[in-house]
């Protein structure tokens, strides 16, 4: 009996304890994230990066100890300044993977992508620079753009790049045969559309080719910004011939993979790892100073921090915001053209009342649940287009221009109560729609815990699946959802043209006919200022009737390693290694 | 005999086609299609010219036919996501991956269960038995990616000993290995433990015994031929299992095999490559079944299969 | 009450040289020993015997202790907290074990410790009536599959096959599209999915038990089908038919905390330890303390089970009777 007793006693311990140690020495490195909010604040325990903070934060109440920093170059407090090493310069970090890299069918960021191709304009650490374009002139009415090419681009086989190539890529990218998914970048050229939906033929699209060098552009309307549109990925050129030759897995080999980047491929193991190596045609390959990078795919956030301690990589993006907070000085943040809000049903019938769509949007805290679901990392917002949008003349971030509603209980209250529900008596149970992510739960939990001490509504929480839930919030099938964008280019419009009576993809079912017409006339004007002024007037418009209930802005978040000198990041959220390099110690 | 292995042949392919069919259906009644996810950023014009390519907006019945016809030709079409990519070419290079990984895992689940099974049942209420079956209640326990996090935390980061993710060195077979083998070791020794006690009770344990027999041959030979059966039911499907539900080991660790493509090819509602998928790994487990029946016939006499 | 047994031994060959067999030589016994079902010691029923079997098990009782303990615990627990498992309190989010939070709090500030009885609810309900109607359709099934043979035989396994060979994700997400992912379709899903193996070794033992000499005995006397069926062949399956079972009650538990993994487990706000532990892989590295309890709850359950199920083992098998 006592043998028996020893052992089963041994055996529980033993687990016990192997399950403490895990515990306990993880526990001496958190720093402390647990004091309580209090008005009379302490300074932040650990901040992150030094870089300049954006406009909307406060310092002084806020526990949040993350700092977030606009679009260039990556760099955190510990990052080295010295000189490249003189050992292999060699670049391992982790990405997810895509099922093809062609950037046409990059369903992921086009990070992975944009690393081998280029397209007349590109993103070097943060700023917009002209890539394979020498210049781009526009006409005065904002619709015609003559690209002049450079004389020394090449292929990663040494073929040089024309504009021939450029007009076929994106002429392929429209064809209803080849079927892209994303070819609504595309349409702001004359007839894109058209040629898209099969109704017209290629020779209608707004692409000539004079000469070899020159590419001219005519657009269906002016663009605000048509100049960032050409780095997207989806004006990306690929070659012809081996398109036409491999069909379309000639990205998914090393030997057909050939771009016009600063890197091509040099090893694909999918579901593992890419393998890149600097492009000796490049026309900057001088500058790029990295000779091999190397992507892993790991998807688990805490595997990839594993890798990421354990020095395997030096960079991780599927970072959490705990993760950020164990190694504050080599995280960093930026704020991306992204946003999160909420589609509120305006043709059901309570949500119709614009008074009680109001007194949703007031009664919680977002930065409270910023704190505490991500750290401040994400930062809340009041409108739908991203904090960080930048004004192209004036370059003033968006929320400078102004606030339409403020967090208030009580108004929120009174409203509610003038609707006709005091308290949230008789008002229905709402369904509340999001996908799976631990984070989306959450958020999802806090606001609907809040409403209902607030407010007293009580809200189902259905969570789905991706596909699920995008195909059911089409359907209509949830009150309020979740919906996140993420632009790659400074333009409001991407947002606000969501809103458009019968729109597809307008979840809110908003129908004003003032908004459509406002939303016609700044499509069609070529005066920037102009424009933007009444893209703030359509801003304000649509929180002022309160379709949509503004959350906050995702962010980007990365761990970079010390030795890691000179990587940018666009304000999409794309890494970029042109100028980049491993520091000597 | 060899009627009743064509008879079970015919039989199987015919639950394969049964099979194909129900999951070709089935599949297309979960929500969501194979592009919603990217509904938002497609215009209607996109979404048309993408579902005209693949077939997808024909009518049930007519997209059926098309999916048999070439199915016939052994062809089983081109991945949803992976543009361009053949779904057998897709499962072709999960399975490498995973083949390598899942047959060290089945050997030393084998070799260690039937060990500790063996010692523990030879040794009853000893320490060695005690031993064993406190492995294997730890092994029925702990959830794989409990195992996975706390091996690679341990050996990996803390330890450094062994790489974190991939399959790139025989090192890096190790923890993906333990973290799969851990729980049939478990559950096979419990089971081995079990049957080999109540076919050592038998009478002819007691019989062998007193005619004088080797203890290796009683229970080499007479009682494990005998113990056999319920753990025959056991590993059939334990390996067919282990081939798909390793998704959470080969998720963690970065092995691009077939339990991870299973995962992604549902979330991403790619309905070639999960028919593709499941074609495959159905054929397989009615391959072992059929392997499992025969062995039933020769380890016990007494079985017989009727016509 | 004991009766002592007399055994009276005739010496035939004596007798039958001298005596002539007459019916007045034969001497009456009285009714009280014409018993036939006459047993030499204290009877008692197959349940008590293996009752006792299973009392002398000294580990089977802490693990049945221990459940017991932690079924109360669950059941009774989350009340006399003053704290509820959806309470949110986004200032004291990410708390480290403490004297108000005994086991710390969670992401939005929620208690932990009253999470992990709710989960413990929610789990261990989800664990033992998957695996009670696993068991129940699995040994009907297994039991007529193997008994009757031939064509029947044949296409029940059939079928059990194709079961089989769809993944276990699959039918999941179809009952939870159509039901929703609630306790009941889960639970649904887990025993569907996991009923095949029951049958196959219900059906492996029956196919080699009917041919022992106790069922084909049993025939030969005229017994129905169906006693033939329960009494003998099922009950003297039921050795490797319970060790199945306390298999699959962790197996059906670990198919919870898989399904959580993969995001089709239990709704939230409410919890299971599957979901408890996989929310808190994501953040396991900053705030280890959020994995180790539900996971130590998961261990330690299945640690008891197994005890109580090796337990049951001995006690139910009648040849290993000590």
């Amino acid at each position: 009996m006592k043998r028996k007793n020893l052992l089963k006693t041994t055996v529980y311990l033993l687990l016990a304890l192997c399950l403490l140690l895990t515990a306990c020495s993880s526990g001496t490195e958190t720093p402390s994230t647990t004091a309580p909010d209090s008005t009379d604040s302490s300074a932040p325990a650990a901040t992150a990066a030094p870089a300049e903070q954006e406009g909307t934060e406060e310092e002084a109440t806020t526990t949040s100890q993350l700092v977030v920093s606009p679009a260039g170059v990556v760099q955190t407090s510990t990052t080295m300044t010295g000189a490249p090493q003189a050992e292999e310069q060699r670049l391992v970090y982790n990405n997810i993977e895509s099922s093809s890299y062609d950037p046409i069918r990059n369903e992921n960021m086009d990070e992975l992508s944009s690393h081998m191709f280029e397209g007349l304009t590109c993103w070097t650490q943060g700023e917009l620079t002209m890539g394979q374009a020498e210049s781009i002139d526009v006409s005065e009415d904002g619709l015609t753009y003559t690209v002049t090419m450079r004389d020394d681009i090449y292929w990663s086989d040494g073929e040089p790049v024309t504009a021939y190539d450029f007009e076929w890529s994106w002429l392929r990218h429209l064809d209803p045969a080849t079927a892209g998914k994303y070819t609504r970048m595309l349409y702001p050229i004359k007839n894109a559309q058209a040629y898209n939906a099969g109704e017209c033929t290629a020779d209608e699209v707004g692409l000539e080719c004079p000469d070899e060098r020159t590419l001219i552009i005519t657009l269906e309307a002016p663009q605000l910004v048509f100049t960032e549109i050409l780095a997207m990925r989806e004006y990306m050129p690929v070659r012809q011939d081996i398109v036409e030759t491999y069909g379309e897995t000639w990205s998914l080999d090393p030997e057909t993979c050939i771009g016009n980047g600063p890197f091509k491929m040099k090893e694909l193991i999918p579901g593992e790892k890419i393998v890149y190596e600097k492009n000796p045609y490049y026309y900057d390959a001088d500058q790029v100073i990295l000779e091999e990078i190397e992507c892993r795919f790991i998807t688990d956030p805490s595997v990839e921090l594993m890798s990421y301690e354990a020095g395997e990589i030096k960079i991780a993006t599927q970072v959490s915001a705990e993760s950020c907070l164990l190694h504050p000085d080599q995280s960093y943040i930026i704020q991306r053209l992204s946003s999160m809000w909420l589609v509120v049903d305006c043709e059901d019938d309570v949500l119709s009342d614009v008074r009680v769509r109001k007194a949703l949007a007031m009664s919680f805290d977002r930065q409270a649940i910023c704190d505490a679901v991500f750290k401040g990392a994400e930062q809340p917002s009041y409108t739908i287009i991203p904090n960080g949008m930048k004004d192209p003349i004036t370059g003033e971030p968006w929320s400078a221009y102004g606030q339409y509603f403020e967090e208030n209980v009580a108004e929120a209250q009174a409203l509610l109560a003038e609707a006709g529900y005091p308290n949230g008596e008789g008002f229905p149970t709402l369904i509340f729609g999001t996908s799976t992510s631990t984070e989306n739960e959450q958020v999802a939990q806090a606001i609907t815990a809040m409403w209902k001490a607030n407010l007293g509504i009580n809200c189902e929480i259905k969570v789905e699946d991706s596909a699920s839930f995008i195909a059911h919030r089409q359907e209509g099938a949830f009150d309020i959802a979740r919906w996140t964008n993420t632009g790659g280019y400074n333009d409001p419009t991407n947002y606000l043209a969501y809103y458009e009576s019968d729109q597809p993809n307008n979840d809110s079912h908003y129908s004003n006919p003032e908004y459509d017409a406002l939303l016609h006339q700044a499509n069609a004007e070529a005066d920037i200022p102009t424009r933007m002024e009444m893209l703030h007037q359509l801003d304000e418009m649509l929180i002022t009737d309160m379709a949509v209930i503004p959350l906050y802005n995702p962010a980007q978040k990365y761990l970079i390693d010390p030795s890691v000198v000179g990587a940018g990041v666009s304000p999409a959220g794309s890494l970029d290694f042109k100028r980049a390099y491993i520091a000597a110690e | 005999m060899v009627k009743y292995l064509m008879k079970r042949i015919l039989m199987s392919l015919l639950t394969l086609f049964v099979l194909i069919t129900v999951t070709f259906v089935m599949v297309r009644l979960v929500p969501g299609g194979p592009f919603d996810a990217d509904i938002a950023e497609m215009t209607p014009e996109a979404y048309a010219n993408l579902m005209a390519r693949y077939g997808i907006d024909q009518p049930l019945p007519v997209q059926y036919k098309m999916y048999m016809q070439n199915l016939f030709k052994g062809d089983l079409g081109e991945s949803l996501q992976y543009t361009g990519v053949e779904v057998a070419e897709l499962i072709g290079r999960g399975l490498s991956a995973t083949l390598s990984l899942t047959f060290i895992a089945v050997l030393v689940a084998l070799i260690i269960g039937f060990g500790l099974g063996i010692a523990a049942a030879l040794m009853p209420n000893t320490w060695v038995d005690r031993l064993c079956m406190a492995i294997s209640t730890i092994g029925i326990s702990l959830p794989n990616y409990v195992v996975a996090i706390g091996l690679m935390y341990l050996l990996a980061l803390k330890l450094s000993l062994l790489p974190v993710t991939g399959l790139s060195s025989p090192a890096a077979y190790v923890m993906p290995v333990i973290a799969l083998a851990l729980n049939p070791i478990a559950n096979l020794t419990k089971l081995v433990k079990t049957s080999l006690i109540d076919a050592l009770n038998q009478d002819y344990v007691t019989m062998a015994k007193s005619k004088g027999l080797s203890q290796v041959k009683i229970v080499g030979i007479h009682a494990m031929k005998n113990a056999l059966l319920p753990i025959v039911s056991y590993v059939a499907p334990m390996i067919a299992n282990l081939l798909i539900g390793s998704f959470v080991v080969e998720n963690m660790f970065t092995i691009p095999g077939i339990g991870t493509m299973l995962a992604t090819s549902i979330t991403n509602r790619d309905y070639t490559t999960l028919s593709g998928m499941i074609i495959f790994y159905g054929a397989g487990v009615l391959v072992f079944a059929l392997l499992a029946d025969l062995a039933y016939v020769f380890i016990d006499p007494r079985v017989k299969f009727e016509d | 009450m004991k009766q002592s047994a007399t055994i009276r031994v005739r010496n035939f060959e004596k007798e039958q040289a001298t005596i002539d067999w007459t019916p007045e030589l034969v001497e009456k016994l009285d009714d009280s020993e014409k018993d036939t079902g006459f047993i030499a010691i204290e009877s008692t029923t197959f349940l008590q015997d293996a009752w006792r079997k299973f009392k002398k098990n000294k580990l089977a009782l802490v693990g049945a202790g221990f459940l017991i303990l932690l079924i109360l615990v669950c059941a009774f627990g989350p009340m006399l907290s003053p704290y509820t498992y959806d309470q949110i309190d986004l200032f004291n989010s990410n708390q480290a074990p403490t004297a108000e939070h005994w086991f710390g709090t969670d992401s939005l500030g929620r208690d932990l410790f009253v999470r992990v009885l709710i989960g413990g609810r929610i789990s261990l309900t989800v664990g033992v009536v998957s695996a009670l109607i696993n068991l129940v359709i699995g040994t009907i099934y297994g039991g007529i599959s193997g008994y009757f043979g031939g064509r029947i035989d044949q296409i029940m396994m059939r079928i059990v096959d194709i079961i089989y060979s769809i993944p276990t994700m699959l039918y999941v997400l179809l009952i939870t599209m159509v039901f929703g992912s609630s306790i009941g379709t889960v639970i649904a899903a887990i025993a569907i999915s996991s009923w095949a193996g029951m049958a196959r070794i219900v059906r492996g033992q029956v196919l080699t038990l009917k041919e022992q000499e106790y069922a084909l005995a049993a025939k030969a006397l005229g017994a129905n089908t169906w006693r033939i069926l329960i009494k003998h062949l099922l009950l003297n399956s039921i050795g490797p038919i319970i060790v199945t079972v306390t298999l699959n009650i962790p197996a059906a538990i670990f198919s919870e905390a898989f399904l959580s993994f993969v995001g089709c487990g239990i709704a939230i706000p409410m919890a299971s330890w599957g979901t408890l532990s996989s929310e808190s892989l994501r953040t396991v590295m900053a705030y280890p303390y959020q994995m180790f309890f539900p996971v130590a709850a998961i261990c330690l359950t299945m640690f008891s089970l197994n005890f109580i199920g090796d337990g049951f083992n001995d006690a139910f098998d009648p040849r290993r009777s000590k």
